[in-house]
């Protein structure tokens, strides 16, 4: 898993909470301005009026003083003009007119592969077949999309997507190997989203312990990982719901009262208030 | 800073964080992981669920039970085992890291459960050990000297409490600690002060409290607000009044540049303001300055002014720092004034109603600190005092929960009753007021007072009906009765919990008990009912394994094979793919395997049990052969296992494949040599043939048996026998009968064999050998549970073989034995009636049989079709004796009296043929 400060955490719901990534797919894509550009290994930014990607992975630039050519390694990020039909496409998507949307975005997806908007369209497809319920769909979306650009599996917003839509597919096995993965690895914070992930898995089985069990470690592990309070925030919400779903009120409650000691101004907490 | 407790709960946080570590630390030991989880949990305040994660743990890692015993002796302490506690913390290694930490821990939760003296033991040790060592740790010696003095001044021992503090004076005076740990010392002197009756000592503790403030002066924070504050208590208590009012004066915009920092780091942090304090002091100081003026001649008017001050200052403090901790002594204080004042005629323009509650709980806590430390009596002498006075409002229903306490403890059990009524009835709607009742309850569970602990359970259940401990109330109820053997109550108690409290967590688990308590006594209807509800809702566990299993089970005992075997491979299925979901602990795991192994052979008997009729009947009786032969090699060991292949060699013998059933009992003799089965396989494979009515099949394995009798247990002859017997077969019958006789001999069961052989030989219509066989029973058993049948039998035998004086002696033994039963006794009449018709005797048997038939009642229903066929006798034997007209009238009275008969059609024709025999003079 990446190590990037991409990650965010939205607001939550339970499995499959695509809802999460819905808002990750709106902010943390900062969304570029208009005409190509690319991003040099130097953070140097270049314009250019076209840009294309070669079957070879070299991005050719085409600027004021002719065509410039980057192979991998020799650039951070290639970003196309965005599309006309994208923004068309994302008020369908909110409008939830997901059916009309789908073709749009996955001709962007198709036409504008490794130059930036694959991975805004790919993550819309994806909320798309999430909306509609069909997890196997958005699994399907997420391995079109990096089939076309393998570095997208790299990025963390693109995989808590993944995880989501595995969760609504029931493609347990699939996901269960990454996340023992993580779990296992030396990144703190994928850790802690691993686990976060391990208690949506478990709750889709309606394995409720277990998934109050993994909620819990989540708020109570990794307290050193500073920048995640909003994630530990929810993880102890999700340990009160799953908990009241066992029938254990008494321990949901706890739950609920420490959120709103620990984390008053989270999210989380202002859902608890409801409980 | 050091957090300071408040009533009688211990931060166990604080200890336990220096040396266990905060949350968050990971380590590459996936045990030490979950340890880890488990102990934060406990810490969390959830000790259930981390004994949930260690019991998992053990499952899947036996070999960690040793580096588990340090959290485990930490939930324990959590959850209030803390006699399992103790014993897990003793066996801890001494070299342990985290033994130091557990046994606070253990100490402070002996604290909270009023075990006093074990707490003293285990810190005093602590600082024993530690006395003179250099410290690794110095914030966990801190906190746990400061935890101690905290738990030494609830207890009342104000002289350990200072010394306690003074550990972490020493470590560091100039620290925050340090100087929080001498503002407790000062105020611990001042109490000492006011609790010695001695004048000596009371100046003493009080010039050193004053000496101990003075050392609080040198730095600018709150701890110099409480120094201020306590020397001026101090030197008031030192008669010199004015000299602590200057004190206080004097430092007040010092005071107020403090209150203004603390008030700006928010609220909590305004709480702890010394101004509250320095201003309830001075309001104290003021009052005590009134009361002096007040008795002083000439100067009672000048105590008014100084009443009006005091009030100033409580109001100021009650306003400005409501959440403070003096404001409940301060509102106490101000009311007390207040009503002073109106003695004395004045109408102070205050309305301090708001503060009533909170003066309140000011009120109980002297009494709540006296009964915290276990000092009975006088808690009891306290709180009766205190609830005449304020019978009702805030603090009431603790004091009266410990009050009630106070009583058990000093066995005045009525009035623990009296109180727990009391509490019910009046505050049936507070959660707090049940909970008392429940730790009464528990008082004298732990004193095994059953009697008194149900009586309180019972008035809990009748005024908290709803409380969120109801469920686990009912549940425990239930389990005692099952264990008294009450097991209609358990079912009530149960049903209840089910039905009044369905959100309650327990309510499935009761669900499924009501299901095993139908189940144990075999109403399977009702445990199919309660296992599919109780299923429906369950999380993966043992408990719901187990459940599965018996529903299946349930279902094939009540003929439904389909059901059972779609539920058995639901078992088998959880059981295989994910066995540790069902699993908490090695015994669970254990459990599992064999219910696996059950289920199995279940499949296979399933599958046998479809009836003829059903149309997948072949593929069933397939899948049955294909389920045991599985069965038998995966688990060739189990006592199961002859048992398979027993119900193979039946389904072969059913599919009219008797090689291969024949090879299979060869199997299940050869396999399994010591098994009942193995040990009678031939008689298996008879009996088994029998029921599938292979005749042939059975009479070629007797024929086997038969060659070497001996090597067979003599009553499996006699069962065959009656096997035999029941497929009609009378001959083999015999064969087998008259081995068990000869085997039998000398044994109880030899009774049964003789009267058996007697009556298959009669069944096999050789009268003469049921003859035989009978009279050596009756004479060997003359008075045996076959008696009746066994002279009939032999009555009938005789008769047929001709042996008339047998057959009446035997009747005449009848109806001597059966007399008074109605039944008995006339068929015994009908029978000698055919004796005496078979001898030639036809008047005296026409007798008999009309006795038989005009005497009898027709209604009794058991004596009915004896008399139908005395009639039917009568018809024949009339016609014989060539008495038409009695046979008209025999024939017209049964029409008569069985207008429904069963010989109608015989009444007619022998009536038409007495008639035309009469005509005809025949």
């Amino acid at each position: 898993m990446a190590t990037s400060g991409n990650r965010k955490f939205g607001e939550a719901q339970h499995a499959p909470g695509w809802a999460a990534w819905l808002v990750v797919a709106g902010v943390s894509l900062a969304l570029p301005a208009s005409a190509a550009y690319v991003i040099r290994a130097d953070g140097q930014r270049v314009d250019g009026s076209d840009i294309r990607l070669k079957p070879t992975g070299e991005v050719v630039l085409t600027t004021a003083r002719g065509q410039m050519f980057f192979t991998a390694g020799q650039y951070r990020q290639a970003v196309a003009d965005k599309p006309a039909d994208y923004d068309k496409a994302v008020q369908l998507v909110n409008s939830r007119k997901y059916d009309e949307a789908i073709p749009l975005l996955s001709g962007v997806a198709g036409r504008l592969r490794g130059l930036y908007w694959d991975e805004a369209a790919g993550l819309l497809l994806m909320q798309c077949a999430m909306a509609k319920g069909d997890g196997t769909a958005a699994v399907a979306a997420y391995d079109r999309l990096v089939a076309g650009n393998p570095a997208l599996a790299e990025k963390d917003n693109v995989e808590e997507a993944y995880h989501q839509a595995l969760i609504a597919a029931k493609q347990f096995d699939r996901l269960e190997p990454m996340l023992k993965k993580a779990l296992a690895g030396t990144s703190r914070l994928d850790a802690a989203h691993a686990q976060m992930a391990y208690g949506d898995l478990h709750a889709a089985q309606n394995r409720l312990e277990e998934a109050a069990m993994d909620y819990l470690r989540t708020a109570l592990l990794f307290r050193d990982v500073k920048t995640e309070t909003e994630l530990q925030a929810e993880a102890l919400f999700k340990a009160g719901e799953t908990l009241q779903k066992m029938r254990d009120e008494r321990g949901a409650q706890h739950c609920f009262q420490e959120l709103l000691q620990l984390y008053p101004g989270s999210r989380a907490a202002e859902k608890s208030g409801k409980k | 800073m050091l957090r300071k407790t408040t009533g009688c709960q211990v931060w166990f946080g604080v200890a336990l964080m220096a040396v266990l570590g905060l949350g968050g630390v990971t380590r590459a030991d996936e045990i030490e992981r979950e340890l880890d989880f488990a102990s934060a949990l406990a810490r969390f305040g959830l000790p259930y669920y981390g004994s949930r994660v260690v019991e998992r743990l053990l499952v899947q890692q036996p070999g960690a039970q040793e580096r588990a015993k340090p959290v485990l002796a930490e939930l324990m302490v959590m959850s209030g085992r803390l006699g399992e506690a103790e014993a897990m913390v003793k066996a801890l290694s001494p070299t342990d890291p985290r033994l130091t930490t557990i046994q606070l821990l253990l100490a402070n939760g002996f604290y909270n459960a009023g075990q006093f003296q074990k707490t003293r033991e285990i810190y005093d040790q602590f600082f024993k050990k530690i006395q003179g060592a250099a410290l690794t740790d110095t914030n966990f010696f801190r906190n746990a000297a400061h935890q101690y003095g905290q738990i030494l001044e609830h207890a009342g021992d104000p002289l350990g409490a200072i010394e306690a503090f003074q550990h972490i004076v020493d470590l560091g005076p100039r620290s925050e600690e340090g100087r929080q740990a001498m503002a407790e010392q000062a105020d611990l002197y001042i109490k000492l002060a006011d609790a010695t009756p001695a004048q000596s000592n009371r100046v003493a503790y009080l010039t050193q409290a004053a000496a101990t403030c003075d050392k609080l002066f040198l730095n600018l924070d709150m701890w110099f607000g409480r120094g201020l504050i306590s020397k001026a208590n101090a030197l008031a208590r030192l008669g010199k009044a004015d000299e602590a009012r200057k004190v206080l004066r004097d430092q007040m915009d010092v005071l107020r540049q403090i209150d203004g920092v603390l008030k700006g780091q928010g609220p909590e942090a305004a709480a702890l303001s010394p101004m509250a304090g320095a201003r309830a002091a001075l309001g104290d100081l003021y009052v005590q300055e009134g009361q002096a003026r007040l008795k002083s001649k000439g100067q009672e008017a000048k105590a008014l002014p100084a009443f009006g001050a005091a009030l100033t200052e409580y109001v100021n403090v009650l306003n400005k720092y409501p959440k403070s901790s003096v404001a409940p002594e301060v509102a106490a204080h101000a009311q007390d004034l207040v009503a002073q004042l109106q003695a004395l005629g004045h109408r102070p323009n205050v309305d301090l109603s708001r503060w009533a509650g909170v003066a309140r709980t000011a009120v109980f806590e002297p009494a709540d600190e006296v009964f915290r430390s276990g000092q009975y009596g006088k808690a009891i002498t306290e709180y009766e005092k205190l609830l005449k006075q304020f019978p009702s409002g805030a603090g009431v229903v603790t004091a009266l929960g410990n009050l009630m306490l106070a009583y058990a403890h000093t066995n005045q059990h009525e009035k623990a009753t009296a109180i727990a009524s009391d509490l019910g009835g009046r505050f049936g709607k507070e959660a707090r007021a049940g909970l008392s009742l429940l730790q009464l309850a528990k008082f004298y569970e732990d004193q095994k007072d059953e009697k008194r602990m149900l009586a309180v359970y019972d008035l809990f259940l009748k005024y908290f009906p709803k409380h969120e401990r109801a469920g686990s109330v009912l549940y425990r109820l239930a389990f005692l009765a099952n264990q008294a053997k009450h097991p209609d109550q358990a079912k009530q108690l149960l049903q209840r919990l089910v039905d009044e409290l369905p959100g309650d967590p327990l309510a499935s688990k009761a669900m499924s008990q009501l299901a095993w308590n139908y189940y144990a006594g075999s109403n399977y209807v009702a445990a199919i009912q309660g296992f599919t509800g109780y299923l429906a809702e369950a999380q993966p566990g043992p408990d719901k394994a187990q459940a599965q299993f018996f529903l299946a089970t349930a279902l094939r005992l009540t003929d439904k094979p389909h059901k059972a075997l779609a539920e058995y491979e639901t078992l088998i299925k959880w059981l295989r793919q994910d066995r540790n979901a069902y699993a908490h602990t090695g015994a669970d795991l254990q459990r599992n395997e064999e219910l696996l192994e059950q289920a199995l052979f279940q499949v296979g008997v399933c599958h046998g049990a479809f009836k003829q009729g059903d149309n997948a009947l072949p593929q069933h009786r397939a899948q049955a052969l294909e389920a045991f032969g599985k069965f038998i090699e995966d688990y060739p060991r189990s006592k199961l296992a002859p048992k398979a292949l027993r119900a193979q060699g039946a389904i072969y013998l059913e599919l009219n494949k008797f090689k291969e059933a024949t090879r299979v009992f060869d199997e299940l003799a050869a396999r399994y040599p010591n098994t009942d089965e193995g040990k009678s396989a031939l008689y298996a494979l008879a009996e088994s043939a029998l029921e599938v009515r292979q005749n042939e099949q059975a009479r070629n394995a007797l024929d086997k048996m038969l060659a070497t009798p001996d090597k067979f247990e003599p009553v499996l002859f006699l069962k065959l026998g009656q096997a035999f017997d029941e497929a009609k077969q009378p001959a083999d019958a015999i064969r087998c009968f008259t081995v068990a006789v000869q085997r039998l001999e000398g044994q109880p069961l030899l009774g049964v064999a003789l009267y058996s052989l007697g009556q298959a030989r009669l069944n096999a219509k050789d009268f003469a050998g049921a003859v035989q066989a009978l009279e050596a029973f009756f004479k060997k058993f003359p008075s045996s549970g076959f008696f009746r049948e066994g002279k009939f039998a032999l009555a009938i035998a005789a008769r047929q073989a001709g042996l008339f004086p047998v057959a009446e002696g035997a009747l005449g033994d009848v109806m001597r034995q059966f007399g008074g039963k109605p039944d008995v006794f006339n068929k015994a009449n009908l029978e000698l009636a055919r004796v005496q018709r078979a001898r030639g005797a036809k008047e005296s048997a026409l007798a008999s049989c009309q006795r038989v038939a005009l005497l009898g009642d027709p209604q009794n229903a058991d004596l009915a079709p004896i008399i139908e066929d005395a009639y039917l006798e009568s018809f024949g034997l009339g016609l014989e004796l060539k008495r038409y007209d009695d046979v008209i009238k025999i024939c017209d009275g049964y029409e008569k009296t069985f207008p429904r008969g069963k010989y109608l059609e015989e009444a007619r024709r022998a009536r038409n043929e007495a008639k035309l025999k009469a005509s005809s003079g025949g």
